[in-house]
């Protein structure tokens, strides 16, 4: 016959009937002779039985037409998935392919146009390169190899100018 | 019609057919989630959303688990995503005053609404997953294998929220046990 500590700790198994046949041959033996062991037992059932019946309660007259209305309406909502969804489907199959293809070229077209005036290089730096005092000589450089110069002649008792 | 071929017509996108795989499961969600946040609207909103979410994934569902098990993991989880909003917004946890046990001998149906809303309050402090295993084998009747399955947590883990559950609700009813147990007094 096992102690009161060890039916203890099976009586909650013992509950839930998760005991092995052995287990609860003993356990039910002890319970027999054991009022303190029996009354834990008793309160374990009762624990259950009350939650049950407080849950009930709430859900007594639980209005079910009212669950199926509710989907039913959140299936007619798109999620943003299922919108994301049907948008890239619709991008990568069209119902109007033609149409789809029209607005493509166009946006590949204005997306030629636009990317020049984009990256347009910048305008030429100016780079002074020198400037005599007999003969005043002013070069413009740009990005590439073209260069201006110019010549200057200086005017008595004035500084050069062009 | 069985419920395997009912899930076959819901993955080819019949949604009538979702009515009718739903319907014995209604009260069942309902019921759970009501024991989760123990609140009727709230219970309903949840149950609602839990069947939208379940429809818009079943195409995901392999048959390799039952559909209520697979079910019952998406209830629980909206109930616990539930409860990490209401933590993080208290502003919008409603607040009841705790019962305090009658003294003397009051009416049955008197008592019986005090020890309800005694269980309620108990119910609202155990922590969540010690809440969803309570209901899981209480309520619902889940084996331990069941509850670990819709929990995917260990069997050890399990049992081990239950016995504190359990506790907890041992010590919060002990002044409507006393005198032979709670049937004494109701």
């Amino acid at each position: 016959m096992p102690d009161c500590s060890r039916v203890a700790s099976l009586l909650e198994k013992y509950v839930d009937e998760a005991l092995s046949q052995d287990e609860m041959a003993s356990v039910k033996g002890h319970l027999k002779g054991c009022r303190r062991c029996h009354k834990e037992l008793e309160e374990l059932f009762a624990i259950r039985k009350h939650l049950r019946e407080a849950v009930e309660a709430g859900v007594a007259d639980v209005p079910l037409a009212r669950i199926w209305e509710g989907v039913s309406e959140r299936l007619e909502t798109p999620t943003v998935m299922e919108r994301i969804w049907w948008w890239g489907k619709a991008l990568v199959f069209p119902v109007r392919p033609l149409k789809a293809l029209a607005w493509g070229a166009a946006l590949v077209v204005l997306f030629l146009v636009i990317l020049p005036l984009v990256t347009a290089p910048p305008t030429p730096r100016v780079v002074v390169e020198s400037v005599e005092s007999e003969h005043p000589v002013m070069i413009f450089q740009g990005e590439g190899e073209t260069a201006i110069v110019w010549l200057f002649e200086k005017e008595e008792g004035k500084e050069g100018k062009r | 019609m069985e419920e395997r071929e009912l899930i076959e017509r819901v993955q080819r996108g019949e949604k009538d057919a979702f009515q009718d795989l739903m319907t014995p499961y209604q009260r069942k969600i309902y019921s759970l989630l009501y024991g989760m946040v123990w609140d009727r609207e709230d219970a309903l909103e949840l149950t609602q959303e839990v069947f939208a979410k379940a429809y818009r994934s079943i195409r995901g569902f392999r048959m390799a688990s039952s559909f209520y098990t697979w079910l019952y993991r998406i209830a629980v989880n909206l109930a616990l995503d539930f409860r990490r909003q209401r933590v993080a917004n208290p502003e919008i946890q409603k607040e009841v005053d705790p019962p305090t046990p009658s003294s003397g001998r009051p009416d049955s149906s008197l008592l019986r609404k005090e020890l309800n809303e005694q269980i309620r309050m108990t119910m609202a402090q155990l922590p969540p997953q010690q809440r969803a295993v309570l209901l899981f084998r209480e309520v619902e009747g889940l084996t331990y294998k069941e509850i670990a399955k819709v929990m995917g947590c260990r069997l050890g883990t399990v049992m081990s929220r239950l016995h504190y559950a359990r506790e907890s609700m041992r010590r919060a009813l002990a002044p409507y046990l006393k005198g032979g147990g709670l049937d004494a007094g109701l």
